[in-house]
């Protein structure tokens, strides 16, 4: 609404008062209220103003066209009278024989007679003024008037139109100024004209009747017009408002007669706006106008006008008043609701509202009331519920912390204060990428931490503002989908591994170096026993011979454990280190199961071999992979009831080599085959002749096999049998030639069985 | 026996010494014996064996100290002697370059079978 912008910023104080907002229930009602509540007075007031004003101004020319009839007639009859005498005199038989008589003679008696009789008819008549007699060529023969007898007059004191008898004019006596009216009549005997009579009348009656202003009001008056010597409109007579203007005002510019039309508003001579009704006298040529100011006669109107506003302002601010308390009575009780939500809104959960109605909006009243009071019971049970999080969160040993999605922390426990050696306010409000550079190998780490679900990121460093390098291993849990800022997005669990890590260290210390320690003891057991067998020959007791084996086989048992150990000490510590060289595959997979098939024979196992025995080359640490393959074989040994049969299949495409070691064994249960290959792990119930180990073996076997950047796998079901698989990767020639080179050192080193030497052959 | 018959052996663990010595013995050669690093190098010089088995970790003076020292110091005659390491590790990458030029092959402690003591000095009677 147009209009409503036009009040905004006209009366934009009080208008804003109305209600808060730009665009308020209140201003608009009230707007509403104003139009509907005034626009009947609007509409019955333009319309009794146009029909009254309409009314009274054709009462008003009905008044002046009467007043004007009344005074053409008046002044027509007063013109009659004179103009009667005028015709009385020129038929006088006794001015017709002295006229005649005078014309004939010539003679100065004669022309007495002559004015004699002008003189008597003169005073028989009190309105004469002067009575003149001419010739045809306007030489006065006969006058009342001292001194002119003789004269020539102009032409326009005797001049009569032709189509006429008589002329009627009102003038200005040259002499004394004063106006009078003048008839001029042709003085005709037997139909022949003998001269021109003029009879100067006084006007007084004339101009008196003019001069009536009775029912005209303060402004109203009749104008008498006529032309003047030079055909100018004028008027003949004194005007109202201006005594002097008689036969000297020209009323052309008035146009007050030019039209038709009765009724008819025109400018006067002052310049006012008038209400004119015209009216001509018709055989003096003149006109008549009755004409009263138009604000006069319309001054009712202007006051009906006057009312009208009056009525229409009082009932304006009636409405206006009556709106606002209306709207106010609705409207308010909604501002202060809106009040009290936004308190609530804004945490003042206390806040409540009394509007003592028993309507609509008391309703409302009541249920944002109710809702305030849920909603602190709401808050209330979260912070209980917050403060009893945060009790765990503190409480855990794990140090943990909420981000938003921008990484921003929101939430940090008192444990990473204790990991980072910082108070919270480093911490939280702060990025986690400046306040937690993780590091793997001293490389920085980047961790998308807005990836969806659980990620877990082992074997990171994280050094704290104390310098203090610690071991963590961190979960990135996204625990939300809140778009928002300051909404937790991600759970960061930052587990310090660090004293676990010196735990662990110490204990593969410890292993390391007791395995070490075992060696040289064990190497003098076996050494011993080997004496007493060289020692005694071939004269040793049987029985003797056969214990001395078994405690030989035992050491050697010992012997194997404790390189298990050492091997897991390695892989521990990443120090496992590999000689690859060229190694064929097939002829150290045929050996191996030439040198197990006693140990399987003690069982009654036959030992297959099913593959080529030679010419499968890989790059590989021999001894290692040789390691592998004895593993698999003992197990598979070790597992496989008496009688049992165990294959090695060795096959070879583009992409590498595959070993199977297949057996009919007791199989593995399922539930045991994802812990497999992990440290120390031993399946239970299985036989339990021959079942020993440390379960090391396929730890050790998968981490050879995954150096050498092969898999490993196994198949197995209970009763049936297992076989493990492993690959070893197909290497390309020139890598094959670059590694001779680099580990030229190595492959001079021959093996053999406890000793090498340099390979003297080449 | 052609060739080789003065063998000195530098352990420090007693029983392996001695286990050795009467192994070595018992097959006719020459044995001398040395506890430490020091006394290896000195028994080295007086006795300028054909052979030195050469323990790793010793007191005083560890094996491949030792074994640098007999190699390139004239004053132990032992430039061209052969020399076998004895050592508990069980991967040669461990070895040093230099170690590994020096020395004509190592066994590793724990796997020593006696037999095999014979086998490595018969290989160098060739």
């Amino acid at each position: 609404m147009a209009s409503l912008h036009w009040l905004n910023n006209k009366f934009g104080a009080l208008w804003r008062s109305l209600g808060g907002r730009s665009d308020s229930i209140r201003r608009r009602l009230t707007i509403l209220m104003l139009i509907i509540g005034l626009a009947p007075t609007l509409v019955i007031g333009w319309v009794s103003f146009i029909t009254t004003s309409n009314e009274l101004y054709a009462k008003t020319v009905d008044q002046l066209t009467s007043t004007a009839s009344k005074q053409e007639q008046k002044i027509n009859g007063l013109l009659q009278q004179r103009q009667e005498g005028v015709t009385t005199l020129t038929n006088r038989f006794d001015l017709q024989s002295a006229l005649g008589e005078y014309l004939r003679t010539n003679n100065d008696t004669d022309r007495s007679q002559l004015g004699e009789i002008l003189q008597d008819i003169k005073v028989q008549s009190t309105d004469t003024q002067s009575i003149t007699v001419t010739n045809l060529q306007g030489k006065v023969l006969a006058t009342t008037v001292e001194g002119q007898d003789g004269t020539a007059l102009p032409a326009q004191d005797y001049a009569i139109p032709d189509d006429k008898e008589t002329a009627v004019s009102v003038r200005k006596d040259a002499r004394d100024g004063v106006a009078r009216l003048y008839i001029t009549t042709k003085i005709s005997v037997n139909k022949q004209q003998l001269g021109v009579v003029i009879v100067v009348y006084r006007i007084d009656d004339i101009i008196a009747a003019v001069q009536d202003y009775t029912g005209l009001g303060n402004t109203g008056e009749t104008v008498v017009a006529g032309k003047d010597a030079t055909g100018n409109a004028v008027s003949l007579f004194p005007l109202r408002f201006n005594t002097d203007a008689a036969l000297s005002q020209n009323l052309n510019s008035l146009q007050l007669f030019q039209e038709n039309d009765a009724t008819k508003t025109a400018v006067d001579y002052r310049n006012h706006e008038v209400i004119v009704a015209p009216k001509a006298i018709g055989f003096a040529d003149w006109t008549i106008a009755t004409k009263i100011d138009t604000d006069e006669a319309l001054a009712p109107i202007v006051q009906l006008r006057g009312t009208l506003i009056t009525l229409l302002a009082l009932s304006s601010i009636a409405v206006f008043v009556i709106a606002l308390w209306l709207t106010g009575y609705f409207t308010k009780p909604i501002l202060l609701l809106a009040e009290i939500a936004q308190r609530i809104g804004k945490g003042d959960l206390a806040a409540r509202i009394n509007l003592q109605r028993r309507d609509e909006i008391g309703l409302l009243g009541e249920n944002i009331n109710a809702m305030g009071s849920s909603l602190k019971d709401f808050v209330t049970r979260i912070e209980s519920e917050r403060n009893r999080l945060e009790v765990v969160l503190n409480s855990t040993i794990e140090s943990i912390v909420a981000i938003d999605k921008a990484g921003t922390i929101l939430i940090a426990n008192r444990a990473v204060l204790g990991l980072a050696q910082m108070n919270r306010n480093e911490i939280v409000g702060k990025n986690i990428q400046e306040v937690f550079g993780w590091t793997h190998d001293l490389q920085p780490v980047s961790i998308d931490y807005a990836a969806k679900g659980v990620h877990t990121f082992n074997d990171l460093e994280y050094i704290d503002k104390a310098g203090t390098t610690h071991f963590v291993r961190i979960i990135v849990a996204r625990v939300s989908d809140e778009q928002g800022s300051q909404a937790p997005q991600t759970i960061v669990t930052i587990h310090d591994e660090t004293k676990t890590r010196e735990l662990e260290n110490m204990k593969i210390d410890f292993v390391s170096m007791a395995a070490h320690e075992l060696r040289t003891p064990l190497a003098s057991l076996r050494g011993y026993i080997e004496l007493i067998t060289y020692k005694e020959g071939d004269h040793i007791n049987p029985e003797i011979s056969k214990y001395l084996k078994q405690a030989l086989k035992s050491s050697n048992e010992l012997g194997g454990l404790i390189n298990n150990l050492l091997d897991v000490t390695r892989i521990e510590r990443g120090t496992l280190t590999l000689s690859m060289e060229k190694v064929d595959i097939a002829a150290l997979a045929a050996q191996a199961v030439t040198d197990l098939r006693f140990s399987a024979e003690d069982k009654d196992i036959t030992l297959g071999y099913d593959g080529v025995t030679s010419g499968v080359t890989v790059l590989a640490d021999a001894i290692a992979i040789r390691e592998v393959i004895n593993n698999l074989l003992s197990n598979a040994i070790k597992y496989t009831k008496n009688g049992g049969t165990i294959t090695v299949k060795l096959t070879q495409d583009k992409t590498g080599v595959t070993v199977r070691v297949r057996d009919d064994g007791i199989g593995i249960p399922p539930k045991a085959l994802p812990y497999l290959f992990t440290k120390f792990y031993r399946v239970h119930g299985g036989l339990d002749s021959g079942s020993t180990g440390t379960g090391l073996g396929l730890f050790i076997s998968k981490s050879i096999i995954e150096r050498h950047n092969g898999t490993i796998s196994v198949q197995s079901r209970e009763g049936v049998g297992s076989e493990f698989i492993f690959t070893l990767p197909s290497t390309t020639d020139e890598h094959l030639t670059s590694l001779s080179a680099e580990k030229q050192d190595q492959t001079l080193i021959r093996r053999h069985r406890g000793w090498v030497t340099k390979d003297t052959t080449r | 026996m052609a060739g080789l018959q003065k063998i000195l052996l530098v352990e420090d663990n007693l029983e392996l010494r001695n286990l050795y010595e009467i192994f070595l013995k018992q097959h006719g050669y020459k044995v001398a014996l040395a506890a430490d690093g020091d006394e290896g190098l000195e028994v080295a010089r007086e006795y300028k064996p054909e052979l030195i088995f050469l323990d790793v970790m010793m007191p005083k003076k560890n094996g491949f100290e030792v074994l640098k020292l007999l190699r390139h110091d004239p004053q132990y005659h032992c430039t061209k002697t052969k020399i076998i390491i004895l050592t508990n590790l069980g991967d040669s990458s461990k070895v040093s370059h230099d170690v590994r030029e020096d020395m004509d092959g190592y066994m590793i402690k724990a796997e020593i079978e006696l037999q095999s003591l014979l086998d490595v000095i018969k290989s160098f009677e060739k």
